[in-house]
């Protein structure tokens, strides 16, 4: 049996990067495959221009290293504190004591859980033990973070909090992470690409915005709608959008700019406008508002060239045909 | 009262619970290391384990399981030739341990063995994930994870000892088991029959009771 064929990926540095499918769609083995706890049968991987494939045994534990993971479960050892939980990985490289010590107060400082230091895994919460997951993973400063379902097992605020903490992660130290859910709104909060994955094959891939609201395959209509169902405030009907309208969606950090530059284009009487909805965002900067236009497409330009200068980000997301 | 007391030879008791004493923590110490030893070759040759090996695994396992079901009274029998072998001599405490030795540490193993079953596999991928070596995996996370069930499984593995020296008392490696069986059973001195098992009873408690605080102490989940 197959959990995945012909599966071809390729991921930008400092990009966060979501693969998204039902279980049993082969992400787990995907993600896994990245650091070869799951070994392909055929095909390569290569991290920063080392291929993991052609390693030896002794090689691959080195390349190992400037790979982090974070798990659902956590995977902690119930046996050491926190503190020593994070010096794990500085143990297998044989960090100096002292500088282990500055290392992990910097990590317990980086992930948020100042004063767990000596607490054990067991009188922690949910989130704060993926916290300190976190911190272990990023011990030895590694190129790539791998996410297996890191919130599934969380509820929604902390999941929202663990977001947006790898979000901060990503940003501050410029790390490139790869992560794995079946939750769209965790792609959606902080994935810059998505994939998604159905019977151990890639169906569609791109950037969120440009799969979110106008998603090709049936599966990934499904995740659009479970998600927009359940927090947008508008249902976004995109079967109603026709083959002659323009959909693009819009952002802006302005708001009241944002509102002055809409109000402009709904009144553009040369254009047929028509706002589908909105798709929630990290935050109100990050929301999108779908809208489709229908006219000339040098008249589509110019409004489009209008919105920009106005402040509001455009993307276009579906173009006339 | 003073009669009942004066029937007992004492300095003959405390010498028995001196070569009692001694035959535990001995053969403590041995089944303690070989049974951890074993525990941990029969989890890590088998089928999925770091060091898969089905030949060791078997070779092992029928070990174990042999002497794990003879009994005990038997055993002692059987290795009399082993035991000349090795001390020169089948008399003594000294001559007792080769044989409760091999009696408690294939047991003591099976026990170690659950133990390390017990530890997430989930830890383990997280540590391969990281870059451990497989002695890296034995000495941070498999040994460290399964303490309380070492140190568990150890309280009752001495519990279980304690009982075979007394057998081997019997046939004569000296300790409680030989006065209860001599100087109580065989003069028909009840009362030395009961001293000796209350003394085998505090030994028993306070194992148990020492057992239990260690396994609290390790147990962080």
């Amino acid at each position: 049996m197959r959990a995945l064929s012909d599966v071809s990926l390729s991921i930008q540095e400092g990009e966060v990067f979501g693969i998204i499918g039902y279980s049993g769609a082969g992400k787990s083995t995907l993600i896994r495959m990245i650091n070869l706890l799951e070994k392909p049968t055929a095909g390569t991987i290569t991290i920063d221009g080392r291929s993991l494939t052609d390693l030896d045994e002794r090689q691959l534990r080195e390349e190992r290293r400037s790979i982090g993971m974070i798990f659902q479960h956590f995977n902690l050892l119930w046996s050491r504190t926190v503190a020593e939980n994070i010096a794990f990985p500085l143990e297998l490289t044989k960090l100096k004591k002292k500088q282990r010590k500055e290392r992990i107060s910097e990590l317990i400082r980086m992930v948020g859980l100042e004063g767990k230091a000596a607490a054990y895994p067991a009188q922690l919460s949910g989130g704060q033990k993926q916290r300190v997951g976190i911190a272990r993973a990023l011990a030895n400063n590694p190129k790539v973070l791998l996410c297996d379902e890191a919130t599934s097992a969380l509820d929604p605020k902390t999941t929202d909090s663990i977001l947006t903490l790898l979000k901060e992660i990503n940003k501050t130290l410029g790390l490139t992470i790869i992560l794995i859910t079946h939750e769209m709104t965790v792609i959606q909060k902080i994935c810059d690409r998505v994939a998604v994955l159905d019977g151990g094959k890639i169906v569609e891939q791109g950037t969120v915005a440009s799969v979110f609201s106008n998603p090709r395959q049936t599966i990934t209509q499904e995740f659009v709608g479970t998600h927009t169902g359940k927090k947008a405030p508008f249902q976004i009907d995109y079967s109603a959008a026709h083959a002659e309208e323009t959909v693009i969606s819009l952002s802006s950090d302005d708001q009241i700019a944002f509102q002055r530059a809409l109000s402009h284009l709904l009144g553009n009487a040369r254009l047929s406008v028509k706002v589908f909805g909105l798709v929630r965002g990290e935050s109100v900067r990050t929301d999108r508002t779908i809208v489709s236009l229908q006219g000339a497409s040098e008249i589509i330009h110019k409004a489009i060239d209008d919105l920009r200068s106005e402040g509001v980000r455009v993307e276009v997301t579906k173009k006339n045909e | 009262m003073s009669e009942w007391v004066q029937s007992v030879d004492w300095p003959s008791m405390w010498l028995s619970t001196g070569q009692t004493l001694y035959m535990t923590a001995i053969s403590g110490v041995f089944t303690f290391f070989l049974g951890i030893a074993l525990g941990l070759l029969l989890y890590l040759t088998a089928k999925g384990g770091l060091y898969e090996n089905p030949i060791i695994y078997k070779l092992i396992a029928s070990f174990v399981n042999v002497f794990r079901s003879i009994p005990f009274i038997i055993l002692i029998i059987l290795l009399i030739p082993f035991t000349v072998l090795i001390l020169g001599t089948m008399i003594g405490a000294t001559a007792a341990l080769p044989s409760i030795i091999i009696g408690a540490a294939p047991f003591y193993a099976r026990l170690v063995e659950i133990g390390l079953r017990e530890v997430d596999k989930g830890v383990i991928e997280a540590a391969q994930a990281m870059g451990a070596t497989r002695l890296q995996i034995i000495w941070k996370v498999l040994l460290p994870e399964s303490l309380p069930s070492v140190s568990s499984g150890m309280t009752v593995a001495l519990i279980a000892l304690i009982g075979n020296t007394a057998m081997a008392g019997v046939v004569g490696a000296g300790g409680l088991g030989t006065i209860a069986y001599n100087e109580g059973f065989e003069a028909n001195n009840n009362t030395i029959t009961f001293i000796a098992t209350i003394i085998i009873l505090i030994i028993v408690f306070f194992i148990q009771y020492i057992g239990d605080r260690i396994t609290r102490h390790v147990d962080k989940r």
